[in-house]
């Protein structure tokens, strides 16, 4: 089922374009990954708009009495709360509903990409197995995995860019880096930097580079190309209507209220 | 601030650890089937982290190499024995290492490759000849010293193949053959692109010079062995994967969609075609005994005879890739999937055991 829903067209899609960017895998994933991004596009808009109208509700005076007035009474509190969300017509599920939608796509281009760049004749015969007969694959096999430096068939740590005696994992590098300002610029301001969640949104932002980094490093370069290519979209989504909040990097500057 | 830090620590392990299963799964790091060899009296496997020693008789484990698991350090390719008293297993760590085959003691280790090997060195008198995914042919010597190297423009997946005298026979996934001097590694001849990608290794067939490979192109080809002419094409339903059996003038060989076909090759025309199961890939090479034919296709063994009727089906609890392996009368099944690693069986079908390894 999974397979067949997601995998096999995602994969066919991603042979598809490979063959017509002149068997180019680096392109191919570059296109796919925005290709994607901007199909579920409508379901990120949606996400980042429930998102708002539930910051502002935190925000906002009423709430903050309520929170004041039942500040020992957790279940009217609660109750309160679902009062108030019916009041503004805010789904409380609204924001989380997207990401979840999206959530098997995200999973399924990294399966995608992970097993057309088959190494060994096992995950070959997996690959092969979902081609659509439609698409001529006997002269595309084996994808050409070259792409700038990379081997996107390999993981970095085997052949990063010598400096000297050094070798840099610059794809690596870009990833940890790149996930490291999306974090921060599409994390909405809190609204009270001392709560839990707050502090919790805090370090993930430290953690998350740090796994997407390790990921980049041990798994293929394909992938870690992928990852790079999925935050630069991220942010230019957001950038795209205005969401990013560059108060999170540049501390002096005033929160987006957009 | 520090509280945080700790309650969200194991959240983020956790979510590694998850990300990191599904790097385990068979499609997400480099695996393969089994390779199976076998002596007089003991069968070699090789599958994932050690090549085992199986005694033949009781299907008792002798020894594992290496004594202890190394995750990086993998084994998948049919380990082979040296005339000079060798077991050589080649790693998806890039090396190929030396065994002693009554000790398990390692003798040398080869690390000129940049890449896995997937394939089995050929082993012949002149030497050992490796062949890399990093795209490169390997020549060493019986102490594992590099002699000569020759590039091709992809990567290797299959064993090489020999006249015998003269010339090495490689298969690329580039789609080319190359034939290169035995001695020095100097190319011969370059074949023409083969309009597929070549996993399965050439048969080279001395009684008329000929070499048989299959394609990703849905043929199988007999090229001239001596300038890599294409002599003849047979037309396949599907990819072919691996190289045929050749045995009095018929080429026996299955396909992806579990076609398997007897060719003659003196009219390259198919003396019968079946299909035991449907859309269940044959992989590899069929092993001929005698006039029976025997192959594997999904989870069963089947035994043709050479009208094409088959005699056999023995059912194999697990996938069937590895080719079956011809060990005195017992024919061993290295199945995928299944606890045992190594199954015995006799010609009439009947287990004589299987081998299980202890954890």
């Amino acid at each position: 089922m999974w397979d067949t829903l997601i995998i096999q067209p995602m994969i066919n899609l991603l042979l598809w374009i490979y063959s017509v960017v002149g068997q180019n895998f680096g392109l191919a994933i570059i296109i796919f990954t925005v290709l994607i991004r901007l199909l579920t596009h409508p379901l990120t808009v949606q996400q980042m708009k429930s998102a708002k109208a539930m910051q502002d509700m935190q925000q906002s005076k009423k709430w903050l009495e309520i929170q004041k007035k039942y500040k020992d009474n957790k279940e009217a509190l609660a109750q309160e709360q679902m009062k108030l969300y019916q009041e503004l017509g805010i789904n409380p599920f609204g924001s989380c509903l997207p990401l979840v939608i999206q959530f098997p796509i995200i999973i399924g281009l990294y399966q995608a990409v992970t097993r057309a760049l088959a190494v060994t004749p096992l995950q070959l015969l997996d690959f092969s197995s979902h081609i659509y007969p439609w698409i001529n694959a006997s002269n595309l096999i084996p994808l050409n995995s070259k792409f700038l430096w990379l081997n996107l068939s390999l993981p970095e740590q085997s052949y990063g860019v010598m400096i000297g005696s050094i070798g840099l994992p610059i794809i690596t590098i870009l990833v940890v880096v790149t996930t490291f300002f999306q974090s921060k610029l599409m994390t909405p301001p809190p609204a009270n930097p001392n709560d839990q969640s707050a502090q919790m949104t805090k370090m993930m932002n430290l953690y998350m580079p740090l796994l997407m980094g390790w990921m980049s490093y041990t798994l293929s370069s394909g992938l870690a190309l992928y990852f790079l290519v999925s935050n630069l979209v991220g942010v230019i989504q957001y950038a795209a209507m205005g969401r990013l909040n560059w108060s999170n990097l540049f501390p002096g500057r005033k929160p987006t209220t957009k | 601030m520090k509280l945080k830090f700790f309650t969200l620590l194991p959240i983020v392990l956790l979510a590694a650890v998850l990300l990191s299963a599904c790097g385990n799964s068979r499609y997400y790091t480099p695996t393969n089937w089994p390779g199976v060899t076998a002596d007089e009296n003991t069968a070699y496997v090789a599958y994932n982290t050690f090549v085992y020693a199986v005694d033949l008789n009781t299907g008792a484990e002798k020894w594992r190499f290496p004594e202890k698991a190394d995750a990086k350090m993998t084994f998948f390719s049919d380990p082979v024995l040296t005339p000079d008293g060798q077991l050589l297993a080649a790693s998806y760590n890039h090396f190929l290492y030396s065994i002693d085959p009554v000790t398990a003691a390692q003798n040398w280790v080869f690390e000129g490759s940049k890449n896995r090997l997937v394939a089995s060195p050929l082993v012949t008198e002149n030497g050992i000849f490796l062949t890399s995914t990093d795209g490169f042919v390997y020549a060493l010597d019986f102490n594992g010293r590099s002699v000569w190297s020759f590039e091709t423009g992809n990567a290797i997946w299959s064993q090489p193949a020999t006249d015998g005298a003269e010339r090495l026979f490689v298969s690329s996934l580039d789609h080319h053959v190359y034939a290169l001097d035995l001695k020095t590694g100097q190319q011969i001849w370059q074949s023409e692109d083969l309009n597929g990608a070549l996993v399965g290794a050439p048969a080279y067939s001395e009684s008329n010079d000929m070499l048989y490979i299959g394609t990703f192109n849905n043929e199988l080809l007999a090229l001239d062995a001596s300038n890599g002419q294409v002599q003849w094409r047979f037309a396949t339903q599907a990819w072919v994967w691996s190289a045929p059996a050749v045995s009095d003038g018929v080429l026996y060989f299955g396909d992806q969609q579990g076609n398997f076909y007897a060719v003659d090759v003196s009219t390259h025309a198919a003396l019968w075609r079946i299909q035991p199961q449907p859309d269940t890939p044959i992989v590899t090479t069929p092993l001929v005994v005698e006039d029976k034919i025997h192959f594997s296709a999904a989870t069963n063994i089947y035994t043709v005879n050479d009208q094409g009727g088959i005699t056999l089906t023995q059912p194999i609890s697990g996938l069937m890739y590895a080719s079956p392996v011809l060990a005195g009368n017992l024919i061993l099944a290295a199945p995928l999937d299944n606890d045992a690693l190594l199954i015995a069986l006799q010609q009439s079908g009947a287990q004589a055991w299987n081998f299980i390894p202890e954890k």
